[in-house]
């Protein structure tokens, strides 16, 4: 992965009336990477990405595109991406075959025989018109048309809402393909497993500011490690070691959640006693995110 | 059809959804007949100014083919004649949107998926569009009768007028509830509404101003006029609009059990699987966008046109009697007649034209709020290309709606005169208007450019115009007030002579405007 940051935006504000929906947010995105970002409805991902679109104006903060200014330079950086939204709605006198076209026209060109493999895999119907299909459908038209384009970036907000599971895979499989060509991907979501499958590094984002980015293996460095074990006898001192979470013992059954500084004396607790069976495993994305979000309630 | 399932609640529903909209048409329509009555009050009154009013409407067939013919000389008749055919058309306009927006509008959107899944007859919505809309036309017109006997008018006139222009408003209430059925789209069933509206319209004019006057039976809209208020009171008139919307309602219930829910009669056919080269960029875009409506407002404009167009040769033999032809004179000869109707008519047709071009900037505007202009965006076409696209279609596209009205008009004057210079006339005529549209479009297109979110705004504002240029100089507003409307700057050709400066000075008004609008919308927010 070489070191060429395809968006950088540091410090990105918006506010619409009294509401800031960014508030001095941060992205990095790598040329060639996919990268996830993630957040709770309202967090600010649409908005970052329709700032990056030339479609809003930023009140503050910088943000470069492609190497050049989203606003100013809007229709020359357009020739080298291509942008899904979540709640695709199409012109409902237009065919799907004429609007996925349409779409490349404006955008300067589609591989036509992409398109056709596309139209394939995902099942679409191309003659229908616009007000006929439903949403998963809408979606899949907007996905073929910036599928089929030779992008260099790929914007995709929330882009799967709608699709069944099969097409989610059907998905995944042109998005790494996409990635195989050298394009570059920027992928918001909240469909854990979809960033997880997905992704080389995530940017979470929370009430308009990024609380955290990364690669997965490190966000799960910095993150609690789940131990479940079967001890020689029942464990006592467990709850007086700082960094312990969630404990429940059964017997000699244990489980928690660890820190990665408390690991060492919790494992050192369990070989003094005496390990029968031990499983460790590295947080999922769901209990980052979770953890992240908890703070929301507070 | 009221006892069924869920109609109460869907007319709260709807009630509620427009309790800013209906209060804002019900003053409209009272408020067009009440001060029709209030100035004509004031402006006549005496017997003689009335009667020269009367000889003057008669002598001129533009008066009878907008607002049908005049049956009597008392305030009343004067009244009715002022204010019946204007109130129905106004209460028709209403009632098509209504219905439309309440039933198929609902059905395409999916939003009435979720209200019919619950305890509700199938046909209550339906049902409930039309008692809501009825209702608000029949309170219309009761109104009516309430208030014109405040201003002195009789009292039984003042119902009949109110109960007839609510009949109207009812008829066509039941209209759309059929287009609404055979249609898929509210577009759709909007534009074969108003395409029936239209038409009925222009069979009562050519009634009015052709010997053929059992021609207003035909129309709806020419029973208003027959009602007769204050000149006869012909009460059962209000039978035969009973009758028509009974027959047109019936259609729409056989019609809406025919269908299933979310199809119209017409099921909509597959389109082509790959795009030609009219879809291509954002003029492509606009093309298909705006064609067929385009279509559509053309083929209207070109059967008016020729309606009127051929009734100019008439306009002398109509004028018969002595005071008559002593007013002309006045007016300085008969040949002046037959230009001053023209020049009216063209005025119709350059307000027509603005009309197309503000509905073509409403639906850019649809095109950002529904998300769309976002997907346009995201490409290369860039704003200023795509905002141009559109406002390039409303100033062209009113511009072939003026040539499809000048040639009409004209060719039909010239087969019957045999005098083939009317074309050109008629047409240099037409396209003196142009400019006068396209400042329309242009203040059009900064709403929507600056404030986008009051884009409809532009509804409001050409209304006020085709006020200015059509009612209110025969109302003695003042000259200021009446050059408010770039309309009335246009000069009357042919009746005047062609001058050259005001059309210059409104296009470069609407040229400045277009550059305005490029400049705002380079500089805002793209919001769904």
């Amino acid at each position: 992965m070489n070191a060429i940051a395809v968006i950088d935006v540091s410090g990105l504000r918006k506010r619409f009336g009294k509401t800031a929906a960014l508030d001095g947010l941060d992205l990095t995105v790598a040329s060639g990477e996919v990268h996830g970002l993630l957040g709770p409805n309202g967090a600010g991902k649409s908005t970052t990405v329709r700032v990056l679109l030339g479609m809003l104006r930023s009140d503050g903060g910088t943000a470069r595109l492609l190497g050049g200014d989203p606003w100013q330079d809007a229709t020359t950086l357009h020739r080298r991406l291509a942008y899904v939204p979540g709640d695709v709605n199409l012109w409902p006198n237009l065919s799907g075959g004429e609007t996925i076209d349409l779409l490349g026209s404006l955008r300067g060109g589609l591989n036509k025989a992409r398109r056709d493999a596309l139209l394939e895999r995902f099942n679409l119907d191309p003659t229908k018109k616009g007000r006929a299909y439903s949403k998963g459908n809408r979606q899949k038209v907007a996905l073929i048309a910036a599928l089929a384009s030779d992008a260099e970036l790929l914007i995709l907000d929330e882009p799967t809402s709608g699709l069944d599971p099969l097409m989610e895979s059907v998905f995944a499989e042109c998005v790494l393909e996409a990635k195989t060509r050298g394009a570059t991907v920027l992928l918001s979501s909240h469909i854990l497993s979809e960033v997880e499958r997905l992704c080389d590094r995530v940017s979470i984002v929370r009430e308009g500011r990024t609380v955290d980015t990364g690669s997965l293996a490190e966000l799960r460095h910095l993150s609690r490690t789940t131990i479940t074990a079967t001890l020689a006898r029942q464990p006592t001192g467990l709850d007086v070691i700082g960094g312990v979470y969630d404990l429940v013992v059964d017997g000699e059954s244990v489980s928690c959640q660890v820190d990665p500084d408390a690991l060492e004396k919790v494992l050192r607790l369990f070989t003094d006693i005496g390990i029968k069976a031990l499983a460790s495993r590295p947080p999922t994305l769901e209990e980052l995110f979770l953890r992240y979000y908890a703070g929301d309630a507070q | 059809m009221s006892a069924k399932a869920g109609v109460r609640e869907l007319v709260k529903l709807a009630a509620r959804r427009d309790r800013i909209m209906l209060p804002l048409w019900a003053y409209a329509l009272i408020g067009t007949t009440a001060s029709t009555a209030y100035s004509i009050k004031g402006l006549y009154n005496t017997p003689a100014s009335r009667q020269g009013l009367v000889d003057g409407i008669t002598a001129a067939p533009t008066a009878a083919a907008l607002y049908g013919k005049i049956y009597g000389s008392s305030l009343g008749a004067i009244t009715a004649w002022r204010a019946a055919v204007v109130t129905a058309l106004l209460a028709a306009v209403m009632s098509i949107l209504l219905v439309v927006r309440h039933t198929r509008a609902e059905e395409q959107t999916g939003r009435l998926e979720l209200v019919v899944s619950g305890a509700v007859d199938r046909f209550a919505p339906l049902a409930a569009a039309l008692q809501l809309t009825m209702s608000v036309n029949l309170s219309v017109g009761v109104v009516i009768g309430v208030v014109l006997p405040f201003l002195g008018l009789p009292v039984a006139g003042a119902f009949l007028l109110g109960l007839s222009v609510a009949g109207v408003g009812i008829f066509f209430a039941a209209v759309a509830a059929v287009t609404a059925q055979v249609f898929e789209s509210s577009r759709s069933a909007n534009g074969a509404a108003f395409a029936i509206l239209g038409a009925f319209y222009l069979i009562r004019a050519v009634g009015d101003m052709s010997p053929a006057s059992w021609l207003l039976w035909l129309s709806p809209v020419g029973w208003v006029e027959q009602a007769r208020p204050y000149t006869g009171d012909h009460w059962w008139v209000l039978i035969l609009e009973l009758l028509g919307t009974g027959v047109a309602v019936g259609m729409a219930a056989q019609l809406s059990r025919q269908r299933d829910f979310g199809s119209g009669i017409l099921p909509s056919r597959p389109g082509p699987r790959v795009g030609g080269p009219d879809t291509r960029g954002v003029f492509g875009l606009a093309w298909r966008l705006h064609r067929g409506t385009l279509a559509g407002w053309t083929f209207g404009v070109v059967v008016g046109a020729v309606a009127f167009g051929s009734f100019v040769k008439d306009i002398n033999a109509l004028t018969g009697s002595s005071r008559v032809e002593k007013i002309m004179s006045q007016l300085g000869g008969s040949q002046n007649m037959t230009n001053a109707y023209l020049a009216t008519i063209m005025s119709v047709f350059g307000v027509l034209a603005a009309a197309y071009a503000v509905a073509v900037i409403v639906r850019a505007r649809s095109e950002e709020t529904s998300g769309r202009l976002e997907t346009v965006l995201a490409g290369t076409a860039g704003r200023t290309r795509w905002v141009l696209s559109h406002v390039l279609f409303a100033a062209f596209g009113a511009g072939l709606l003026l040539v499809a009205g000048g040639l009409g008009a004209g060719l039909a004057d010239a087969l019957r005169t045999h005098d083939m210079s009317a074309v050109g006339t008629v047409l240099g005529a037409a396209m003196a208007q142009w400019p006068a549209a396209l400042v329309v479009a242009g203040f059009a297109a900064v709403l929507f450019a600056a404030a986008p979110t009051r884009t409809a705004g532009s509804w409001g504002l050409l209304g006020l115009f085709g006020f200015l240029t059509l009612i209110a100089p025969s109302l003695n507003a003042g000259q200021t007030i009446l050059d408010l409307s770039p309309f009335n700057h246009v000069p009357k050709v042919p009746a005047a002579a062609y001058s050259v400066t005001p059309l210059v000075i409104l296009t470069a008004l609407a040229l400045v405007l277009a550059g305005a609008t490029v400049a705002a919308f380079r500089r805002r927010d793209v919001l769904a």
